[in-house]
């Protein structure tokens, strides 16, 4: 639906706060009629908080924005749909192995969209999300890997 | 929460680069070392009764606390100064329900602020927040259950909005931006409260009646009972809603009653009357009870009929109202969808009389 109404009407996502306003409804939707994805986004962000450095913020287009330094590693949307901006590179290996989809709004874009469906899903996303992570780390101190 | 990855040794399967414990992307090959070969779920929180966990809920609770404390001393404000401004007397401006909610989970977040809570922490964190402010509101406020209904979705948005913005500020440690809040927030509000305030909406609805103009008339000024039981939510769940309409008289002057289920009766003054064409009434008196009626004001209805030349006829029916709660954007779709609920009731009984040849 979110992918449906952003392609529908691109301009509503530049309205100030509509975004926000538009994924706190997905949260609640996911908090009233999946529990276990709200558990399940739950333990995806208690993990990425665990990692060093990263801090969080609103995202502009709505859901929880993960920061490493002033980098953004990825974002969360309260459906569960997990948004990473990847090199053109990796973005590319993900998505032909299958471990992603393109991104549901911008697909020729170098993002990446992981659906977090079940807490079974936790790991996977968090695996790519690391590997931001890790790519953004290994930029800013080349010598931690 | 303990460490995410399992120990040992860690080589890349394309090259064999060994590998920090933590690192899933080659530095050489820049290859994926496949999750489950170093992935371990982590262990989370199992809120055991430590010391730790009764602090942790004691915060949470002091954060519900401390943002409806702040609610309190906002509304009182607002209430204050309402008094003093002609244009906030007798209305609820935005900021009752979007800035005050922020600060609650403004003042929440900051007192959760090194609990390390998840998003979706926060959102099940602001639901009591919300609760404690609507049970408030119902107590202090005399506002009723349909009111506090329709009212919780916004407050609980910006109650959790509030939170997350609030995460992230306290997490930048500004002292600087912090204590620049408080009078941002006092600014808007005083703002609000001195800006004028006016909305008015009207809401149209049509229905198709296979008979002509006249048979339709007949049962314009007085809607004889209507037997059936409403299916819209909101009229079930206590809502009044249009059961009858009486008249005394007929032609421009007469007045007409449109009765409402709970004995919630409109008093109406008939200002156009054009017999198989329009009826019109402006509406002198509403009931006060339920107090949702207290936010809103029904100014005028209009019936409209067009003769289609086959035998059928073409009803709109119209309601002019005033807002006195704002955000207008979101109560107007409240207030259209319930005018809508109360004409489609009428009309579609007015097409049934009509279709029947009574």
């Amino acid at each position: 639906m979110l992918a449906r109404i952003a392609r529908t009407v691109p301009a509503l996502r530049l309205v100030p706060g509509l975004p926000s306003l538009f994924d706190t409804a997905l949260l609640a939707h996911t908090a009233l009629f999946h529990p276990a994805r709200l558990k399940a986004l739950h333990e995806m962000e208690q993990i990425v908080l665990s990692w060093p450095g990263v801090t969080t913020k609103l995202h502009r287009f709505g859901g929880t924005e993960f920061r490493l330094g002033n980098r953004e590693i990825g974002h969360l949307h309260g459906n569960g749909l997990l948004d990473i901006p990847y090199s053109k590179a990796l973005r590319h290996q993900m998505v032909q192995s299958g471990h992603a989809q393109p991104h549901h709004i911008f697909p020729r874009s170098n993002w990446i969209s992981f659906f977090i469906k079940a807490p079974a899903d936790v790991p996977n996303a968090a695996t790519l999300l690391r590997l931001n992570y890790e790519r953004w780390l290994a930029v800013d101190t080349p010598n931690m890997l | 929460m303990g460490n995410i990855y399992s120990p040992g040794p860690h080589l890349c399967p394309q090259c064999g680069l060994p590998l920090s414990p933590t690192a899933i992307l080659c530095p050489r090959c820049q290859s994926v070392v496949v999750a489950s070969q170093h992935w371990e779920a982590p262990l989370l929180d199992k809120r055991g009764i430590t010391p730790a966990a009764k602090r942790r809920t004691g915060m949470i609770w002091l954060g519900v606390l401390a943002a409806n404390i702040a609610a309190a001393l906002m509304v009182g404000l607002s209430l204050w100064f309402s008094d003093k401004s002609p244009a906030a007397a007798t209305i609820f401006i935005s900021s009752d329900f979007t800035l005050v909610p922020g600060v609650m989970g403004l003042v929440g977040a900051f007192c959760w602020k090194d609990l390390r809570l998840s998003s979706v922490e926060y959102f099940l964190y602001s639901l009591p927040i919300a609760a404690v402010g609507l049970v408030a509101g119902g107590i202090f406020m005399g506002e009723g259950a349909i009111c506090l209904l329709i009212v919780s979705p916004l407050l609980l948005t910006f109650v959790f909005l509030g939170s997350l913005l609030g995460r992230w500020l306290f997490a930048l440690g500004s002292k600087t931006l912090n204590m620049s809040l408080a009078p941002l927030a006092l600014s808007f509000l005083m703002v609000d409260l001195f800006s004028p305030h006016h909305f008015a909406s009207s809401v149209s609805d049509t229905v198709v009646i296979k008979a002509p103009p006249a048979q339709v008339w007949a049962h314009l000024a007085v809607v004889p009972p209507i037997p059936s039981k409403p299916d819209f939510w909101l009229f079930r769940a206590g809502l009044p809603y249009p059961v009858q309409a009486t008249a005394r008289g007929v032609g421009v002057g007469a007045t007409r009653r449109c009765i409402f289920s709970k004995n919630s009766i409109f008093e109406e003054r008939i200002t156009h009357w054009e017999p198989g064409r329009q009826l019109t009434f402006d509406v002198t008196h509403q009931p006060s009870d339920p107090e949702i009626l207290g936010h809103a004001r029904v100014l005028r209805g209009q019936f409209d009929l067009k003769d289609n030349g086959d035998g059928t006829t073409t009803l709109t029916g119209t309601s002019w109202y005033e807002l006195y709660v704002y955000p207008a954007a979101y109560y107007d779709l409240w207030a259209g969808s319930i005018a809508r609920q109360v004409h489609l009731r009428v009309m579609t009984h007015i097409k049934t009389l009509s279709e029947s040849g009574h």
